[in-house]
């Protein structure tokens, strides 16, 4: 029996920083360890202060390391953040063979001239996430070798960032000496977590609003469609709260917990809600009626952002399972209504797998916990996945990789 | 047709990104690491060190003093001495031979020099000894067989058919008065081990003159190897009856057919007492030598006698049922 790979999976989010220990044994992956950080030095996904997040990511993969009573051999990163864009980039290749039958160099050659496109200065591809093939305009699920046609057609949904940025989170993982081994885009990560494979090929649309960033992945024929990120997320709700009743963010994060929706649900306008309600010195009173019109336009606002963002690649029609909503805001009530009303079909709640634990059964570890079943489903399809090798050499090896 | 080659766009990955950073970018819990990982490299490399030497240390003990293998092995005192021969050597005499210390442990023994010890006793001829934990010595010989009896001025010897003498320990009395002596043999020089040459031949001798001439062989006292060497002849001494020379270049079967049937005719004649010698010799007739007077004169009746015995070409030897 080969021995294990033990894989962290971090999510370096504005509110939060996650880790969680996977045992990967080549076969079956198991969660071992949590670790769990408040975020410092992040804004809207990105890192803006070196030292803080990498003392709070490091707090929590050092928690993590001692909940899973092992050490941490490498890390699946989630990547997320305004900078990232994405692009879509077809190429077509008349069939080479005198008997149209496509050969693998077929498929080789349109998948190239697919991803090739040139990238502005300082800009690295995050993913290239390639949609079904095409043979002579017939969608091909699967690889088209040896199927006959006169013309392949393939195209590739690039996902690219900002080099400083993406470097950043690197350096962050690397600065607790341990090796990144996949950047994973955070849309996809919780996306593969809370959709099912007939969704996926249904069409689906998958919102992860977070802290600091909303993500997004749009499926459609079973693989990713379009994916992006708003950089708007729960802290902007907050903030609205805060500059409209002019509290603190603390305070106006309490508010937003406790009586923020997306919709304007209350019927008595003059309904009014203590802040802290132990009516010690200095709590104050504020109407339902206003906090949840703020929370409630700017979550309409921020949908309908994507929805703009989405343009034509959305269509009720296309996305036959709806939308799923998760991340940490996800939990604001009404949000699947204000959801379903402004992309005018279905929603409903990222529900987490039933053999996921009790502990990490919340919505915000929806990324984390897809990140390692994204991460390592990715790497064993492409068949690169490094497991521990048993006996002395391999052990002294990588005794040495790790110094 | 020529083939058009593309020149693609190279586009960069994140997997470009250099992930190494400095020491000064790393927090407390990333030096920690470093130098966890450094500490394990040195404790390894010491481990192995001390691993390599200590195996070393313990090879080249073991090897030059093996009564440090007790310490190694923690064996307990021997208590009993296990014997396997197919010979006449008993366990007192091993005990003797052997003298163990008291209270030594097995690995304490060096088997090798135990063997040697065996092996001085030239009725061992090889021996094999081994350790059975807990606390047995197991000892397997295998001994030499006495074909003559051999008197050397200090002592009576034993003779087997490699030629090597031997003291000849619990052998009964009556037993060994059955063998022949051998003589002629030059006595052993002092210091070295004492060895009858040619003994081969008169193994063969005896061997088939006990087997084909019983009743002639019982009568045998000694087999001279004086002029083995020089003449290729054994002489054999009888209790009662004229020296009997064989060739040893010739077959013995008709020799001793031929020394049969002419011992039975003089025997028959009443003339054994006659006959000093009987030589034969595979082609030749059986010669006589008559017994000279006191004072030199041949008897009459005896001298120059030449048996000769054609019956006797295809002789056929008296055999004790």
């Amino acid at each position: 029996m080969s021995s294990p790979t033990f894989i962290a999976a971090v999510e370096i989010g504005t509110s939060k920083v996650t880790v969680l220990v996977g045992e990967y044994t080549g076969r079956e992956l198991a969660i071992i360890g949590h670790g769990e950080c408040s975020s410092r030095g992040v804004i809207k996904g990105a890192v803006v202060d070196y030292k803080a997040a990498s003392e709070c990511t490091h707090s929590a993969l050092e928690l993590a390391e001692r909940d899973a009573g092992e050490d941490i051999d490498c890390v699946f990163l989630a990547q997320t953040g305004g900078h990232l864009e994405g692009f879509y980039n077809e190429a077509t290749v008349n069939v080479k063979a005198s008997d149209n039958m496509i050969e693998a160099a077929d498929i080789r050659t349109v998948c190239d001239l697919a991803r090739a496109k040139q990238l502005p200065t300082g800009r690295m591809v995050v993913h290239h996430i390639r949609r079904p093939f095409r043979v002579d305009g017939r969608l091909v699920p699967t690889s088209p070798e040896h199927l006959v046609g006169q013309r392949l057609d393939v195209g590739y949904w690039t996902v690219h960032g900002q080099e400083q940025r993406l470097a950043d989170n690197i350096h962050v993982i690397r600065g607790f000496n341990l090796e990144v081994r996949e950047l994973v885009l955070a849309s996809l990560a919780s996306g593969h977590m809370v959709t099912t494979p007939e969704e996926r090929q249904h069409g689906v649309l998958v919102l992860d609003i977070g802290a600091g960033t909303t993500d997004y992945v749009l499926y459609r024929d079973g693989v990713p469609h379009t994916t992006g990120v708003v950089p708007v997320g729960g802290t902007h709700l907050t903030n609205d709260l805060s500059i409209g009743l002019r509290l603190t963010e603390g305070q106006a994060e309490k508010l937003k917990t406790r009586h923020g929706s997306a919709l304007v649900q209350v019927k008595d306008k003059s309904e009014k809600v203590w802040l802290d309600g132990n009516f010690a010195i200095g709590d104050r009173q504020f109407p339902r009626y206003a906090i949840e019109q703020i929370v409630a336009a700017r979550t309409w606002e921020l949908l309908e952002v994507v929805k703009k963002k989405l343009g034509g690649a959305f269509a009720p029609e296309t996305c036959a399972a709806g939308v799923v909503l998760t991340g940490g805001t996800a939990k604001l009530p009404a949000i699947v209504e204000c959801a379903g009303k402004v992309f005018g079909t279905a929603a409903h709640l990222g529900e987490t797998p039933g053999w996921v634990a009790e502990n990490l059964r919340d919505p915000g570890y929806h990324t984390a916990l897809g990140l390692l079943y994204y991460g390592v489903n990715g790497q064993a399809e492409r068949g690169v996945t490094q497991r521990r090798k048993t006996g002395f050499l391999s052990s002294v090896t990588r005794l040495f990789a790790n110094s | 047709m020529t083939e058009t080659t593309i020149e693609l766009p190279q586009t960069r990955s994140w997997r470009d990104i250099p992930q190494e950073v400095k020491s000064r970018a790393m927090s407390t819990g990333g030096k920690k690491r470093v130098a966890l990982s450094g500490l394990r490299v040195v404790t390894f490399v010491a481990i192995a060190g001390i691993t390599a030497c200590g195996a070393w240390q313990i090879a080249g003990t073991l090897r030059e003093s093996p009564t440090s293998k007790a310490t190694v092995a923690a064996s307990s005192p021997v208590k009993h001495l296990e014997l396997r021969t197919r010979g006449v050597l008993d366990p007192e005499w091993l005990r003797q031979t052997l003298a163990l210390p008291k209270n030594a442990t097995l690995m304490e023994l060096d088997l090798a020099q135990l063997r040697a010890r065996l092996l001085v006793t030239g009725q061992v001829e090889s021996a094999e000894v081994a350790r059975k934990f807990p606390d047995t010595l197991a000892v397997e010989l295998s001994e030499r067989l006495p074909v003559v009896r051999w008197h050397t001025p200090k002592e009576d010897l034993l003779v087997a058919r490699d030629g090597v003498a031997f003291a000849g320990f619990g052998y009964k009395v009556t037993e060994l008065s059955e063998l022949p002596w051998v003589e002629g043999a030059p006595p052993p020089a002092p210091g070295e081990a004492a060895k009858v040459s040619g003994m081969t031949a008169v193994t063969d001798l005896l061997a088939q003159a006990r087997y084909n001439i019983p009743s002639l062989y019982a009568r045998w006292r000694s087999v001279s190897v004086a002029r083995l060497a020089l003449d290729n002849e054994l002489i054999v001494n009888t209790q009662d009856g004229p020296n009997l020379v064989f060739s040893t270049v010739d077959p013995l079967y008709p020799q001793l057919a031929k020394i049969d049937a002419v011992w039975s005719k003089l025997e028959s004649l009443g003339r054994l007492a006659a006959a000093a010698e009987l030589h034969v010799n595979g082609d030749r007739d059986v010669v006589m030598t008559p017994v000279r007077s006191l004072n030199g004169a041949v008897p009459v009746t005896a001298a120059g006698s030449i048996f000769s015995i054609p019956s006797l070409s295809n002789p056929q030897p008296k055999r004790k049922t």
